[in-house]
């Protein structure tokens, strides 16, 4: 018998032929005495595994002592979770506040630009323009002396 | 509340709702319930108690991190059973890595062998008792190559199809065919031998 033939005979009798090949496997054991002495190897062996009982295998520890360490990592696991949970959001709002000089900076120097324009209506008056609320960036405006002065906090104040 | 209820008579599915909704109570009662059943695959596949206690409790907490995930496709136990498998399988990759018996090693080591053997011509677990023939299996069982002993673990007792024991084994369909034809023949010479062996085997219990 080849290794493919004696294969086919083990899948012949775990059910995982198509029915003609199935066929095939058992005519060739009905005529051929090794075919067959191999078929009943395994199905002795087959049915032996399938009277093992494995309820007799029993936890060596006690019903609590097991169960303590599970719950004592579980709890763990989320302690753990809610704490990188709230690592996180401090990074994603550190993250926006890194963000917010630069804006800033570039808002002002925007306003400035603007407010430098020549057809902008000279004032008698300085003009103090807080731009960005939150970035505490500052312009002060002076048309008399053709002045605009721009101040903030680097970094944006927390 | 879980006080006002009795946890030990409701069913598993009643159990796993409640622990689905952050009910550790109810999780602790799937886990008395099961963990015999749990700790004996990972016994079975492993064969060391304090590595099957290990991995049979990281697969509770494995279970509880992704009890959101079981959808009533199967029986909880057997999706728990599932679990502690594949942390058995990736436990013995890890040992693989670092230079212990492997699951491929035996390939080489078995050669043909199976080809020579000639059947065993008698049924080498007829007449014996129920307890010595619990003994005579584990015992020929633990002889086997950790990769023969997994295969036929995941046909005989987890009625796994070759197809899904390949996914699970990460191998060939072939690969699992060779290995079951192996173990199997193996397991034959060897309950044959303890039918002779004058001293019974250890009781796995």
């Amino acid at each position: 018998m080849t290794r493919e033939e004696m294969l086919q005979i083990q899948a012949c009798l775990d059910g995982e032929l198509s029915e003609a090949d199935r066929r095939a496997c058992e005519d060739r054991c009905a005529r051929d005495p090794e075919a067959r002495a191999l078929l009943e190897e395994l199905r002795h062996v087959r049915d032996a595994l399938r009277h093992f009982d494995e309820s007799a295998i029993r936890l060596p520890e006690s019903r609590e002592f097991y169960w303590s360490k599970i719950a004592r990592a579980i709890e763990r696991a989320e302690s753990g979770s809610a704490v990188v949970r709230g690592g996180s959001w401090v990074e994603v709002l550190r993250a926006w506040r890194r963000w917010l000089a630069p804006v800033a900076v570039l808002g002002a120097l925007a306003l400035a630009v603007t407010l430098r324009q020549p057809d902008s209506a000279p004032s008698d008056y300085p003009e103090l323009h807080l731009t960005l609320a939150d970035s505490a960036a500052t312009t002060y405006r002076d048309d008399a002396r053709g002045l605009t002065l721009v101040w903030f906090t680097w970094p944006a104040e927390e | 509340m879980s006080s006002d209820r009795d946890l030990s008579s409701m069913p598993d599915e009643a159990l796993v709702a409640a622990a689905k909704g952050g009910e550790l109570a109810a999780f602790e009662e799937l886990v008395a319930r099961h963990r015999d059943k749990v700790y004996a695959r990972a016994l079975s596949i492993l064969r060391n108690e304090q590595d099957a206690v290990d991995l049979s409790q990281e697969a509770w907490i494995k279970a509880w991190q992704r009890l959101q995930q079981f959808q009533g496709d199967s029986s909880f136990a057997t999706w728990i059973t599932r679990i502690v498998i594949n942390l058995c399988l990736d436990h013995l990759r890890r040992q693989k890595r670092s230079g212990a018996e492997s699951l491929e090693a035996i390939e080489q080591e078995v050669g043909n062998i199976e080809r020579l053997m000639p059947p065993v011509s008698f049924n080498p677990t007829a007449g014996l008792e129920r307890a010595e023939l619990q003994a005579r299996i584990w015992e020929a069982m633990g002889r086997l190559s950790v990769a023969h002993r997994t295969v036929l673990i995941l046909h005989e007792f987890e009625g796994m199809e070759y197809r899904r024991i390949a996914e699970v084994m990460r191998c060939s369909l072939g690969t699992v065919m060779s290995r079951l034809f192996y173990a199997r023949r193996r397991l034959a010479a060897l309950l044959a031998d303890l039918k002779n062996e004058p001293d019974a085997p250890k009781d796995p219990s």
